[in-house]
Formats: C-alpha cells, structure tokens, sequence
C-alpha cells in the first residue's frame, strides 16, 4: 500500500529513461502518484458512476506499450492525464451511450455524511455544486486547475486547445461560479438550492 | 488575451502560493490600479477558497502494477498476430488499378512524410497521412498534425474530406475553429460555413463532435452544426449527396463497403449503379477518384473486387 505525491517524483527526464529501459518501479512510482488523482479526474468524465479505475488501468497499460516511444517536451502530469482522458472518453463511447452534455448534477445539500457536514459549509457546497453545473468542456477545464493544480499551459495539452481558449474558459468559469456564490451571499445564504437547475453559458 | 483574462492565472498563482515575488508585485499593482481589478481578485479569491478540493488519502493498491504490465505485454502480442486488414483491400486495388492504368491515381497526392498538408489557393490535393487515411483538402485548406501520446491528432483550417484508417486503439482527431472530431475509422468532412459555424458530416461510421459547450455523437448520414458560440445541433440527412456536396467534387473511399461506394458514385455521377450478391456488396474497397468519368471509374471497381462489370452511360451493373 502506498500513497504518493507527483512532488515526490523524479524529474519527468529521469522517470522517462527509466521507463525507456523497462523499469517497473518507476510505474509504481507514477502509479502510486497519480492513481488515485486520476481517478478523481476520470469520475469528472465518465457519465455514470463507477468504471473510473478500469479506465485508469487502460491509461498506464497504454503508458507502458508507449514507453520506449516517450519523447515530449511537455509535461509529464499532463502525458498522463491526456492518456486518462482519452481513455475515460473511448470507455463512454465504447459503453454505448451518448455523450452527456451535462454530467450528473450534485444536489447541493443532499445528505452529506456527518463528517463532511462538520468540515464542509454551505457554501462551499453551493460552490461545488455550481462546479458541475458549468458546460462540460468550462468544467473540465475549471476542475484541472482547481483540482489537479494544472497551469493553463498544462491544460492546453491535456485537452488539445490553444492558451487563449483556456484562458476564456476558466475567465468565464470563475465569473459563472463567482455569480452563483456571491448570490449566495446577498440572499444570507439561504438560497442553497436556488440555481440547482439552472445551467451557466 | 484581455488583461484581466491574463491576470486569472497569475491570480490563482498567488493564491495557490505557487507565484513567485515578481507575480506576486504584478498582481498587487495590477489591483491596485482601479476598484474593479480588486473586485476581480476578490471574485477569484472567493471561488478559489470555496473549492478547495479535498485532499487524496486512500491508499493505492501497487500490486496492479505487474497486472498492468501483463495486460499490456497480452495486448501487443496480440495487436502483432492481427493482421493488416486496411492493407487487404487497399494493395490489391492499388495494384488493380496500376495494372489497367485508368489514371485513377495521377491526379495531385503525395505520400511524402511531412507535419503540414497545404492545398493550392485555386485546387483541392490529395495526401496519404501517415497511417494510410486519406484527406481531400479542398483549395487553400491547411491541415497540420499536432503531437499527441496516444491518437492521430490534427488541426485544419478549412475544408476537408477524411478517410481514415480503422485503428481502436489510436483515434484519430482534428481540431478546427474549436470544435474537436474524434474517430476512430470512418469518413468524415469538416468544414467551416460562411456565418462562421462549422458543419461536421458523416458518411461511414461514427464520430464525437465537440465544442465548448458539450459534445454529441454522430453516425452516418448524420450532420451536425456547431454555432459560433459553441452551441451544436445535429440532424439526419436522407440524401447522401447532400454530404458530398463539394463544389469540385470528390469520391473518397477508405476501407468502404462496395455497396456503399456504389450508392455513392450514383449520386455522384447521377447514373445508377447496381451491385449483385451479398458478398460483392460487402467487400471493401480504399480510392479516390476526382475528374474520372462514371465509366472509368466503374471499371476500375470491378478491376480492383475481380468483379464483371457491364456499363453504359447511365447504367453500370457490378457482378
């Protein structure tokens, strides 16, 4: 068992040549780095729940028959969840079913567990909520930065879009979500359902 | 990119710690410069700390390690016994055709390996990318390959014809005016509309469009429009020529049903052209043809499925 953080990590150049040479252990160490991180990342894309740890698998079998191809200038975090995310989109189009244009939407305040309860206020659940109510491709993008920490330039190679187009989306991401939380407030926090069906362009 | 656009990230930088002391001196002058750039950092600010992701905890279980490595040791030994099944067709009928020099192929293509795939400004051209897919680019469209990991990835500006050779494993994209198109074999025609909306056209299999605001499937004989803003709407098309609607007009086949390729080439040549026998209908055929005429072009169907053929001005029967 092991949890490990991409801060621990060798650099990108060294876990490269050792994957050029057929290292296990330096798939454990990308996999006890970013598996679970993946994970998350995948729930966000996938239209039901469960399957994201298959699709992440699928991602590092395709690492590893690509190992002795690696060669890029990029970075390393976004190689790796560029192959989560076509992974996790073959795996929606392999199950047959039409590409949600809206992922599930959390209820804002639907039962959440004691713990969360304790640690988690209200608006930071309006907050979440409002987070998968964006346009997928504005939330995709918001939650790489949010939640992953990708820089834009990491975005851009993730999703394969130029900097400026991240840029707008995330400009417009943040306005959206800052709407929904500053509403919020004026109203004293009582509208914890208001905008739950709503839908930000 | 606007400057409040520019300073997000910076922003998020700073709040995220990640900025250094001249990031952090810019976007403390920037703020202070006028009360809405302050009301800007005090947006970001709010979103950023009410979305503080949790932290990961559990555990990861490594020994999916050497699981993921047998699975992928079974996976290339098996994609090495498959055989080339583009190349079953496309060989025999290149060959076919050479052998009764219709001059199907002497019309503008180039196989040559190269990144960037430019049309004149006054002709379509033809390439051969790569994996063996076919793209008619019509004049003065521009198509580029882009690196990628894991799928044939491509940007183009303009108009352009696919066909693209079947490979589940590696999709294969293009990108143009900020909608995706993602494939994994099919034939496709992208192009951008004079309000500024982009149509995506299918012919053959089935394609993932999407933009900035969602993404749908389409199959074939499907089309769908992207607007402007993003907004995709999709729609059936019951006459394949509305599909095919090239101003100089093209027939690109990749791995095609003979059947298909037939009701094609009516459509095109406004001539009926009837295939005989389920299997003749079903074999696959790889071409492209361009200024041939209707009888030429038959022929060399037949010439490539060893099929006879009988032909007439308006009429060709394929057995």
């Amino acid at each position: 068992m092991n949890i490990g953080s991409p801060a621990n990590l060798p650099p990108d150049a060294e876990i490269i040549r050792r994957l050029h040479e057929d290292d296990e252990s330096a798939l454990e160490l990308l996999v006890a780095a970013y598996w679970k991180r993946l994970e998350r990342f995948v729930d966000g894309i996938l239209d039901t729940e469960g399957g994201a740890e298959d699709v992440v698998q699928e991602a590092f079998i395709r690492l590893w028959n690509r190992r002795r191809e690696l060669k890029f200038e990029g970075s390393f975090k976004a190689f790796l969840f560029t192959l989560a995310r076509n992974a996790a989109i073959d795996e929606r189009r392999r199950s047959g079913r039409r590409l949600a244009l809206s992922k599930k939407i959390d209820p804002p305040v639907a039962g959440p567990s004691p713990l969360t309860a304790a640690v988690t206020s209200e608006l930071r659940q309006i907050a979440f909520a409002a987070v998968e109510r964006l346009p997928e491709r504005r939330r995709e993008i918001f939650k790489l930065a949010r939640t992953e920490g990708f820089s834009y330039k990491e975005i851009s190679e993730v999703l394969g879009l130029s900097l400026q187009t991240v840029a707008n989306q995330m400009s417009r991401a943040l306005t959206a979500l800052h709407e929904d939380l500053d509403r919020t407030l004026e109203n004293g926090q009582d509208g914890t359902s208001g905008g739950a069906g709503s839908c930000h362009s | 990119m606007d400057g409040s656009t520019a300073l997000d990230e910076l922003i998020i930088r700073v709040l995220d710690g990640t900025a250094n002391a001249e990031e952090a001196d810019r976007v403390a002058v920037w703020m202070n410069e006028s009360p809405e750039n302050r009301q800007r950092y005090e947006a970001v600010e709010l979103v950023w700390n009410e979305t503080e992701p949790e932290p990961v905890t559990a555990d990861v279980d490594l020994s999916v390690v050497p699981r993921i490595v047998s699975a992928a040791r079974e996976r290339e030994a098996a994609r090495r016994r498959r055989p080339a099944h583009v190349l079953r067709w496309a060989l025999p009928l290149a060959a076919s055709i050479g052998a009764i020099s219709f001059g199907v192929w002497q019309w503008t293509r180039d196989t040559t390996p190269r990144d960037v795939f430019v049309a004149p400004a006054t002709a379509s051209a033809t390439f051969v990318l790569s994996d063996g897919s076919f793209v008619r680019l019509a004049a003065g469209a521009r198509l580029q390959h882009v690196a990628s990991p894991d799928e044939r990835r491509y940007e183009l500006e303009g108009r352009a014809l696919f066909a693209v050779t079947h490979d589940e494993n590696n999709p294969f994209s293009v990108s143009a005016g900020g909608i995706d198109t993602r494939v994994l074999g099919t034939r496709f025609d992208v192009r951008e509309l004079p309000d500024g909306s982009r149509q995506v056209a299918v012919l053959e299999g089935r394609v993932e469009v999407t933009s900035s605001d969602g993404g749908l499937e389409l199959s074939a004989g499907e089309l769908s429009l992207v607007a402007p803003g993003g907004s995709l709407t999709k729609r059936s098309v019951e006459n394949v020529g509305e599909l095919l609607d090239w101003a100089e007009g093209t027939l690109l086949f990749k791995n095609t049903p003979l059947d298909q390729a037939a009701r094609e080439v009516s459509w095109f040549f406004g001539a009926r052209v009837i295939v005989e026998g389920e299997n003749l209908r079903n074999m696959r055929i790889s071409a492209w043809y361009g200024s041939e005429p209707f009888r030429d072009v038959v022929q060399s169907l037949c010439a490539a499925t060893g099929a006879e053929c009988t032909v007439s001005d308006s009429l060709a029967v394929i057995r």
